[in-house]
């Protein structure tokens, strides 16, 4: 199963196996990781799961959608993503992912 | 109060037994404690049931009143459309949608992209420093006076002002606005509401026109010039959009701060606690979001469908209470304690693709009001032998006279 590292604003740091097909905001979710709310529970329609993605891994994850796109306030060339819209794979495995200090 | 309702009788898939009295009726109002006591009942009882007058105006909606269904149904887009959340577009025989609440897969999904950049976060914080000074200009004009009536000199036109700076509206319309909102939200006579509804789409429709002419930078403009799959919004879109602002924006955050404030006025433990520690305040007021529910939206059937074994068939109305979700038993323990470190994950947003579009704007409103009026009134509380009456549907304090020492 791919292993995915969550790393709070503060440093914590977490290294979870996501099974595939799972989105990145889900594992974090279900292991009850903090710094990740996801309020509208994966619909992308909240922007409370928002992570960093280290800049390595990001052409194995594919660009935003629209509607992702549309909550991320038009930053080119920066990593931030909506973790509900990452859909784990096995290409991920050893993903890294940032928190925000705050998601609200 | 019992208003007038209109005399409607459940279809037959209904269970005789699940037609139960429901107590936030649109339009009337109460004062017993609609949390403590109102929906505290309403979780004594089935997991879904049939109330007769539920929907505004007066007609029959299914009630559910656990989170767990809720949610599933927040997310059922395939038995539940949007459409006709709300009555105001049909009520006047017109043809448009509230934009994105009252639209379904896949149009919402464009609609939404096409709303959320006006919304995010980061665009929101931008906002912080007018917005604090707002709220500081509306707290000292009453500030030394002793007493104010939370309502109507803050709760209501403090969110108002920020929001028709956005509209790019008028100001001096204030008033006007008001009237029109309580006409539509607060009301159970269907004239009334389809009277108000007329008169809003009227002014919106001339400041759509006016926009084409004489672009800015408000939402309205941005509405005008917006393309949505290579082409503009039609004028039923338009109309869509600039009201599910208007209802959206006019509001939710009024009622939400006038029933946080009314929290704080009866429990002067947590008005010290977070005086002391206004860092508290974000967690304080997601707890008094989930304790203190105000809004409840529709879902329309279009499906046949069961939930909890009960038939659900196209056409049936299903009342999406956030209220009731708030105080469920089973999602929280104490439902009826506010615990405000308790960091509860509530829907009182909603949850799912439709989640308020404007919740980090009204977040940070309720966060900046809260903390200003800590800071600038010492310890209030609810003016002696005031006893506190509250719109239902949407729960909102009729007023809510403070006083403090001077």
């Amino acid at each position: 199963m791919p292993k995915i590292t969550y790393i709070e604003a503060d440093g914590a740091s977490h290294t979870l196996e996501v099974p595939v097909g799972e989105s990145v905001m889900r594992g974090a979710v279900m292991k009850n990781v903090p710094g990740i709310l996801a309020e509208c529970g994966g619909a992308c329609a909240c922007a409370t799961c928002q992570v960093f993605v280290d800049a390595a891994w990001m052409d194995k994850i594919p660009p935003p959608q629209a509607m992702e796109a549309s909550m991320l306030d038009g930053e080119d060339g920066v990593t931030r993503r909506l973790s509900c819209q990452i859909t784990v794979t096995e290409a991920l495995d050893g993903l890294v992912v940032r928190m925000p200090k705050t998601q609200r | 109060m019992t208003p007038n309702f209109p005399t409607v009788a459940a279809p037959k898939h209904v269970p005789e037994d699940l037609i139960r009295p429901f107590p936030f009726i649109f339009g009337t109002t109460t004062e017993k404690d609609p949390f403590n006591e109102l929906a505290a009942q309403v979780h004594k009882g089935p997991d879904i049931f049939y109330a007769l007058h539920a929907y505004p105006g007066g007609t029959p909606a299914w009630i559910v009143r656990k989170t767990q269904d809720l949610r599933n149904i927040y997310f059922d887009t395939e038995h539940f459309s949007n459409k006709d959340f709300s009555p105001f577009s049909k009520l006047i025989g017109e043809t448009w949608n509230n934009v994105p609440a009252e639209t379904d897969p896949p149009m919402h999904a464009l609609y939404r992209a096409f709303v959320n950049p006006i919304f995010t976060p980061k665009a929101m914080a931008k906002l912080e420093d007018r917005i604090r000074g707002y709220a500081v200009d509306f707290i000292d004009k009453f500030r030394s006076n002793g007493a104010c009536e939370f309502m109507s000199d803050f709760a209501f036109e403090f969110p108002i002002k920020v929001f028709l700076e956005l509209m790019g509206l008028p100001l001096e319309r204030t008033k006007q606005f008001l009237e029109w909102e309580m006409g539509l939200l607060h009301n159970h006579d269907l004239g009334k509401i389809a009277a108000a509804t007329r008169s809003v789409v009227d002014y919106l429709r001339g400041e759509i026109e006016d926009r084409r002419k004489h672009p800015t930078d408000d939402l309205i403009t941005y509405g005008v010039q917006a393309e949505i799959q290579g082409r503009k919004l039609t004028e039923d879109e338009l109309v869509g959009f600039t009201f599910n602002l208007f209802i959206g924006g006019l509001d939710t955050v009024s009622t939400h701060m006038g029933l946080q404030a009314r929290h704080l006025a009866e429990h002067a433990d947590h008005q010290a606690l977070l005086r002391a520690n206004p860092d508290w305040i974000p967690e304080a007021i997601e707890e008094m979001m989930r304790a203190y529910a105000a809004v409840t939206t529709f879902r329309t059937c279009k499906k046949e469908t069961t939930i909890k074994g009960v038939k659900i068939m196209p056409g049936d109305k299903v009342a999406m209470s956030t209220t009731l979700a708030g105080r469920d038993p089973d999602e929280y323990e104490r439902p009826n304690e506010v615990i405000l470190d308790r960091k509860p994950k509530h829907i009182s947003f909603a949850y799912g693709p439709h989640l308020c579009v404007g919740m980090h704007l009204a977040r940070r409103e309720m966060r900046i009001a809260i903390e200003e009026f800590l800071r600038l009134v010492p310890d209030f509380r609810i003016k002696p032998g005031h006893t506190v009456r509250c719109h239902l549907g949407m729960i909102e304090p009729v007023d809510l006279p403070l006083v403090w020492s001077k």
